[in-house]
């Protein structure tokens, strides 16, 4: 005989419900439900499933069916017992079941008013959490911004406060007439910062890139990102220049001199 | 002990008092598989009857050891078409078309018996799967070869559409025990 799983997996509970089982495996199928409690529990669901399916499904015969049904059957069966107490009960019920009736269509009712002030409040309390986060992740977006800030302007305080600091200003030629950049180098820190925020917009395909001059050769401290006004570039050591560039977006290996835009010399 | 319980014991004991309570508890959904499988109303009505007819007649064989009441019910009903229809098809193949038109039986397709409820949110083929076994009365062997399908692929849609038969129910049982927490 198969094992719990075999039979499960075989689909022989819902031919068992369907009555399309052979007898020949009927018996042996009923004792094993009789004794397996967790294969009864399986079958005991598909049950209930298929008989809340048919219920889904109910459609409403007429009722002179069930008139013709006690007909018959009072005729066919003369020995049909309808004990006289059951017979006084037969009225009661009914009236009984009416006001029960009324009760569940009153909780019914409640209940459905319930649900759908309920539903109301869920989605609304649903929105207003959703605008909430919203808010929140807005705040949380200005918190980073500011600490951004924050940073870079420590930063450069700390850059600007250490002695040893100098500073270099870095005049924009007429490519970008009125463009402003301040350089701090500090040559026992080898620290290079560049405050940016004087230096006009470029196209989104462009970039600023700053370059040291090493023995004639321009050697890149980094792309200017102008998102930022301060920016930490590379600090070259022995450089007798800082040159800014316009470069394509990305930077470029090798300076582009024709569009060295500032200049200064250390 | 449930009220089923109690008036199935009753029924057994020929009481139509419970006669007529499960008859109102049932009859709907008895009604709505047989005139799924025959299609046909007035023939649909009377086997209706016969079907409560025979319950009451073999209400001492119901076993509620061996599974619900409606079950039991249920095979009778599908039983009871099966019968219908195969001398409903002899008449047929007999050609003896005036029994069948005097009879008063004529073929309905206009009937309203589109699925509902948790079978008609499943899938296409595991929702005919399931129609044709249980609405339809048709055998595994019958089904797989009405779908076109191998037989071992049959039974596998029938395994998985009551699988997730199982899911929405018991889903749409888990949003009701919520609502009653929340009420309480």
């Amino acid at each position: 005989m198969k094992d719990r799983n075999a039979i499960i997996e075989s689909g022989m509970l819902e031919m068992y419900l369907l009555g399309l089982i052979p007898d020949k495996e009927l018996v042996t199928l009923e004792k094993m439900l009789a004794e397996d409690e967790i294969l009864a529990q399986k079958y005991a669901e598909i049950e209930q499933d298929f008989e809340n399916v048919s219920l889904e499904n109910a459609i409403q015969p007429p009722d002179f069916i069930k008139e013709d049904l006690f007909a018959a059957i009072r005729e066919d069966y003369a020995n049909v017992r309808t004990l006289p107490e059951e017979n006084a009960s037969i009225e009661k019920p009914v009236k009984k079941s009416q006001t029960f009736m009324w009760i569940a269509a009153s909780l019914a009712a409640i209940f459905m008013v319930s649900s759908l002030w309920m539903f109301t409040q869920w989605d609304s309390t649903k929105t207003d959490l959703q605008t909430t986060q919203l808010e929140l992740d807005n705040i949380k977006s200005q918190i980073e911004n500011l600490q951004g800030e924050l940073k870079n302007s420590q930063l450069l305080a700390d850059v600007i406060k250490d002695p040893n600091t100098l500073q270099y200003a870095l005049k924009g030629n007429d490519k970008i007439p009125g463009g402003f950049a301040t350089a701090y180098i500090n040559h026992e820190e080898k620290s290079a910062i560049v405050n940016v925020q004087k230096l006009p917009e470029l196209s989104a395909d462009k970039t600023y890139q700053m370059w040291g001059d090493v023995n004639g050769e321009m050697i890149s401290m980094g792309v200017i990102d102008k998102s930022k006004d301060v920016v930490v570039l590379e600090y070259i050591n022995k450089a007798t220049s800082l040159n800014i560039t316009i470069e394509p977006k990305g930077g470029s290996a090798h300076a582009t001199v024709e569009q060295l835009v500032s200049n200064v010399y250390l | 002990m449930s009220n089923d319980t109690i008036y199935i014991e009753r029924f057994q004991n020929r009481d139509e008092t419970a006669l007529s309570k499960l008859y109102d508890m049932y009859s709907g959904a008895i009604y709505g598989v047989i005139i799924r499988m025959c299609r046909n109303e007035e023939a649909a009505q009377e086997i209706l009857q016969e079907t409560f007819m025979k319950a009451w007649d073999k209400s001492h064989l119901y076993d509620a050891s061996k599974g619900k009441f409606y079950t039991w019910l249920y095979r009778i009903a599908r039983n009871t078409t099966l019968n219908f229809l195969r001398k409903d098809q002899k008449l047929i193949q007999t050609e003896d078309l005036s029994v069948y038109k005097d009879a008063g039986v004529e073929e309905n397709e206009n009937l309203h018996v589109e699925l509902k409820g948790a079978l008609s949110k499943l899938d296409e083929h595991h929702q005919t799967a399931l129609k044709l076994v249980y609405f339809n009365g048709l055998t595994h062997k019958e089904a797989h070869e009405e779908m076109g399908v191998p037989l071992g692929t049959f039974k596998s849609y029938v395994r998985q559409a009551v699988g997730k038969l199982r899911d929405i129910y018991a889903k749409e049982l888990l949003v009701l025990i919520c609502i009653l927490e929340l009420l309480t």
